[in-house]
């Protein structure tokens, strides 16, 4: 009897010490496309410019060089902009509706007016800060020279007043709100650049898009835009994907399927939107408020529509380990030219 | 044994030579111990009036004047059978045996001498060794589930939380054996790390005892009883437990008493495989790999060692080692279908208890209790990435949090019988060390000296009245008065009435004001800010019972109670960025609570039978917010336990069953700085099993099944600020549905 109570004692115990969590090794097998890495880097310094012709990075520039743009296109809404990889606290400004430059302004003015501020983003026409200042009127543009108020970032805090804009050219002045520190700068605008950039900062004209605005489809880029997916709305930056408002682009996203299994025929039934914002940043998932960087990437396929072409992407990352961190910043997807 | 035979022999001497004097005596001894009973009642009745009364010293002896005019005489020890025998009756030892029924208990949680739960002021439930086996409970969490008045919720990292009458597990003290458990994570402990394999009751305080166990106590003190007697020369015993939902337990542990000394080692080790809702559907379907679950895989390792001895007659030395050790993968998915690496996150977590009691009896009147326990709990979070194609794994990252407790508690208890009081004086001293990366100059200390006392006073045969007072000092915090008084007033033997208020607190622990928890799911500041909570509450009760002398097969008991509680500067964690998952420890207002509780329980021949519910309103008032919600909001429950055992077949059959209304809770959303609600929907919980025993009950086999209903989880409807969602719907991992499982025990002993 003691034999079988020692054997069973015996027997549970070994039952147990063999169960165990078995974790891979796993057969991922990938599909034989391209893999293009962006390199936003850490904290999304730079923004890249992307071709989907050639499959490569055309220009990479860093996202914080600059603050405010011009475009030459004096029909397109969204003609001045304010950097929008700040999020909520920063690229925003306010309409002084005064015209006297040489006003003096207070912080706890700005902070008095915090209400009236709005973003100046192009994809974002209902808050655009600039246009209502800016009349198109038989080809011509015409400032009502009112004196802005501008948040570039938390601390940095100027004004600015749009004397003259044309086709080619643009004159502002801009300076801090104390009226010290004052430059008035005559820039040319490029008609082959979606904008022409200019730094508050360095006081100098900075090159940030492509030479050519024909030569890319995406802009990867951090960006300020309206989220509602908080208990309250609000200006959020995003990192995602803008598609060139210069090219018509449409784009469509069929979920749930992988890239190799979307081919030309199931490209060609789908419905197609124009919607520069459209691949945007929801691809992906934040998973994780960590230093990990850790995002999970939706199960899903675009598709991107340039006349008769159509480029499929998967996206399959948004970080990378670099030495013993997961560094977010760097989206990597699969490209198919169908 | 000889000894006590001499002792014996020289009492009935003594006992000739008192006759002469015209003093009777005789002495009581304890039926399983032969050991003799000290501070047993000895009542002296002339038809029903009490006449006089006496009590035991501690060789058991009893003495009264031959002459005293009586009719019969009763001697009473709380959870032993009571004798009675006429005048005249020639006898010279008598031997108590325990009770057997389970309605009456001996309990010693806040207790100034122990004594059954219906004599003391406060509100007390107690679960024997036969109603935790019955549950089939791996822990602690798991044996609540189904009980009155408690109410539990699942964090997949941070573990499982229990809350009492709507008082969360910060407001909680859990001790073993008297000793509070160390180691708290968010503020409260996790109670699936508290395993019942070396339990042999519980009890529970419901309601404020800040007085005696000082801060975390002002909603509750649940204090598990170890098993630590041992009356066999050597027992072995071990459990297999296994449940279909992938956990599979063992424990094996042998005692073994010798020449007094008794000694036990347990040891143990339990796995969960995880488990996830979706994992043989929707989700594998979607995604190829899915490796995320909603709960995660563990595993625990456990060992226990006890050493017991009477040094003398006078004192007693219990030696304790726990350890636990617990391993929780979190494993995550890859980012997309094609992601080669991985960042999955393990928790582990150590916890170290080396202690001790030492029991000295001054003299009759006096007696000393002393406890020690040193505590080390280490919880190491690591990042690692995996190559799931390789499954090779290298560490990212680790944070460790290493804390450290010492524990002192001295109590002088006082029985004076002849002037019927009881005092108790007391002091503590807990001393508190965090070590982690997270926290300002990586360590902080912070200490509390407390003194106590407390009295019992009877002022008349029927109306007890016990105030107490706990002054401590707290090296982070102003020195904080605790008072109590209760009232118990005895309507008859079968009926009395409870009356207490309470003046309880919470200091902030070390995590609260400094630590960053910051992980996977979680983003929770400190706030050295923190002012001490603190709380008052008022409890009445009524308590009705059969008369147990009567020692009939039918037993019933049946216990109302009100408490009200009103919380100010109370401690919670919100949203402090929704954006970025970011929660901070905040005062953040007033918190009222009132609960109408009932528990009866009734046992009928082999049917024990209990029958519970409660009604509980809590309102909030946030600081600084744009609206307030100040009604009470209403939630309830009702529980149903029952266990018949069926004689001829030797099985015993357990059913267990909760349910719980819709709960509405107000809750702070700080992203637009208003309160908001969040409601749960109603559940049912219902268990069922069966247990047999074979070969002389050297081996029981249970098999049951548990969540009967099939209760998967539950959404939230409103705001829910926890720490894994922003806003709206959503589902919360609650519980895993339904499983059957089966337990085998096996006992030898001789």
């Amino acid at each position: 009897m003691k034999l079988k109570y020692n054997s069973l004692i015996f027997f549970i115990l070994s039952l147990n010490s063999c169960i165990k969590v078995i974790d891979g090794p796993i057969d991922i097998q990938k599909p034989n496309f391209t893999a293009i890495e962006i390199p936003l880097t850490k904290d999304y310094s730079q923004k890249v410019y992307y071709s989907l012709a050639t499959k490569s990075i055309v220009k990479t520039t860093n996202t914080y060089s600059w603050d405010i743009a011009f475009t030459s296109d004096l029909t397109r809404k969204g003609k001045v902009l304010l950097n929008y990889a700040y999020g909520e606290t920063g690229g925003k400004g306010m309409n002084t509706l005064n015209t006297d430059f040489d006003s003096i302004y207070t912080a706890s003015n700005i902070e008095a007016n915090a209400l009236k501020f709005k973003y100046a983003n192009f994809y974002d026409i209902n808050s655009n800060l600039f246009d209502n200042s800016l009349s198109y009127i038989n080809n011509e543009l015409t400032s009502n020279q009112n004196v802005f108020i501008l948040v570039l970032e938390p601390g940095r805090v100027i004004k600015v007043q749009i004397l003259q804009y044309t086709k080619t050219n643009v004159v502002f002045r801009h300076g801090k709100i104390d009226n010290t520190d004052t430059v008035t700068v005559s820039m040319p605008l490029n008609p082959n650049n979606n904008y022409n950039y200019y730094s508050f900062k360095n006081k100098n004209i900075v090159s940030v898009e492509p030479s050519s605005n024909t030569s890319w489809d995406i802009e990867f880029t951090k960006y300020t835009t309206l989220l509602t997916e908080f208990n309250s709305t609000r200006y959020y930056a995003v990192t995602g994907a803008i598609l060139n408002p210069s090219k018509s682009l449409e784009y469509t996203m069929i979920n749930n399927i992988n890239i190799d299994n979307v081919d030309i025929a199931k490209a060609s039934i789908q419905s197609y939107k124009l919607d520069l914002l459209g691949i945007g940043y929801s691809w992906k998932k934040f998973s994780s408020p960590s230093s990990d960087g850790f995002y999970t990437i939706e199960p899903r396929t675009y598709i991107v529509k340039e006349g008769p072409t159509f480029y499929s992407i998967q996206f399959t990352e948004f970080s990378k380990l670099i030495g013993t961190t997961m560094e977010k910043g760097y989206p990597q997807f699969l490209q198919n030219n169908l | 044994m000889y000894l006590k035979r001499f002792f014996l022999v020289l009492n009935l001497i003594f006992n000739i030579n008192l006759i002469s004097q015209n003093i009777s005596q005789f002495n009581i001894f304890y039926n399983d111990t032969k050991d003799p009973v000290f501070g047993a009642k000895v009542l002296f009745y002339k038809g029903v009036k009490i006449v006089n009364n006496s009590l035991s010293d501690e060789n058991g002896k009893v003495e009264f004047n031959r002459d005293l005019d009586f009719e019969y005489l009763e001697i009473k020890k709380s959870g032993y059978q009571i004798i009675s025998f006429s005048k005249g009756t020639n006898i010279s030892a008598i031997y108590l045996k325990p009770r057997a029924n389970e309605i009456d208990e001996v309990v010693i949680t806040g207790q100034i001498i122990p004594g059954n739960k219906y004599q003391s002021p406060f509100k007390l439930k107690f679960y024997s060794k036969e109603e935790i086996e019955s549950k089939n409970s791996v822990n602690l969490a798991d044996f609540l589930q189904t009980e009155n008045n408690f109410q539990i919720t699942q964090d997949a990292v941070l573990g499982t939380k229990v809350s009492l009458n709507g008082m969360n597990g910060q407001d909680l003290k859990i001790l073993i054996d008297g000793i509070p458990v160390a180691g708290r994570l968010n503020g409260t402990v996790d109670f699936s790390q508290i395993l019942l394999n070396n339990i042999e009751r519980i009890e529970v305080v419901d309601g404020p005892l800040s007085v005696i166990y000082g801060t975390n106590s002002s909603g509750g003190v649940i204090n598990l009883i170890s098993k630590s007697k041992v009356k066999e020369d050597i027992a072995v015993n071990a459990n297999l437990f296994a449940e279909s939902v992938g956990q599979i337990n063992f424990n094996g542990s042998i005692s073994t008493n010798k020449k007094g000394n008794q000694i036990r080692l347990e040891f143990g080790r339990n796995v969960f495989l995880g488990w996830d809702q979706f994992a043989d559907s929707l989700k594998k379907t979607i995604k190829p790999l899915w490796r995320d679950e909603d709960w995660n895989p563990k595993e625990q390792y456990f060992a226990n060692f006890s050493f017991y001895r009477a040094l003398n007659k006078k004192s007693k030395l219990h030696l304790k080692f726990n350890g636990f050790w617990e391993d929780i993968l979190n494993k995550q998915d890859p980012a997309s279908a094609y992601s080669e690496n991985v960042i999955d996150d393990q928790y582990k977590t150590s916890r170290i208890n080396i202690g001790g009691t030492f029991d000295y009896k001054i003299n009759n009147e006096f007696e000393l209790l002393q406890s020690a326990n040193f505590t080390t709990f280490i919880r190491t979070t690591s990042y690692y990435s995996q190559n799931l194609t390789t499954a090779k794994r290298s560490l990212l990252n680790q944070v460790d949090e290493n804390f450290y407790n010492f524990f002192y508690r001295a109590i002088l208890r006082q029985d004076a019988f002849k002037t019927k009081v009881k005092v108790l004086y007391g002091m503590d001293l807990n001393l508190d060390m965090l070590q982690a990366q997270k926290i300002l100059n990586q360590t902080k200390a912070l200490y509390e000296v407390g003194f106590f006392s407390m009295v019992n006073l009877q002022l008349n045969e029927q109306l007890f009245f016990q105030p107490g007072l706990r002054f401590a000092n707290n090296s982070l915090f102003p020195s904080t008065l605790a008072p109590t008084f209760n009232l118990r007033y005895d309507f008859s033997q079968k009926a009395s009435a409870r009356l207490s208020y309470s003046h309880g607190y919470r200091n902030p622990e070390i995590k609260e004001l400094f630590f960053n928890f910051v992980d996977n799911n979680h983003n929770i500041q400190g706030n050295q800010n923190l002012q001490t909570e603190e709380n008052d509450n008022v409890q009445l009760g009524f308590d009705i019972k059969s008369n147990k002398e009567e020692d009939k097969p039918h037993s019933y008991s049946t216990s109302f109670t009100l408490s009200l509680i009103s919380k100010t500067n109370a401690i919670e964690i919100v949203p402090v960025d929704v954006s970025k998952n970011e929660f901070q420890y905040q005062n953040i207002g007033k918190y009222n609570s009132m609960v109408f509780s009932l528990d009866n329980r009734m046992k009928i021949n082999n049917i024990m039978f209990g029958l519970g519910g409660n009604i509980s309103g809590f309102s909030r008032f946030y600081n600084n917010t744009a609206n307030q919600i100040s009604q009470f909001l209403f939630n309830g429950s009702v529980n149903l336990n029952c266990t018949y055992t069926y004689k001829p077949w030797s099985t015993k059959f357990t059913f267990l069953s909760k349910f719980y209304t819709t709960n509405t809770i107000s809750v702070l959303n700080i992203t637009n700085n208003r309160v908001e609600t969040s409601e749960f929907p109603s559940y049912i919980m219902t268990d069922f099993n069966a247990s047999r025993n074979f070969f002389d009950k050297k081996l029981s086999v249970t098999i049951g099944v548990k969540n009967i209903f099939n209760v998967k989880n539950l959404s939230v409807l409103g705001y829910n600020g926890n720490f894994h969602s922003a806003a709206g719907s959503n589902e919360v991992n609650f519980l895993w549905g339904r499983s059957i499982f089966t337990t085998i025990n096996l006992n030898l002993s001789k």
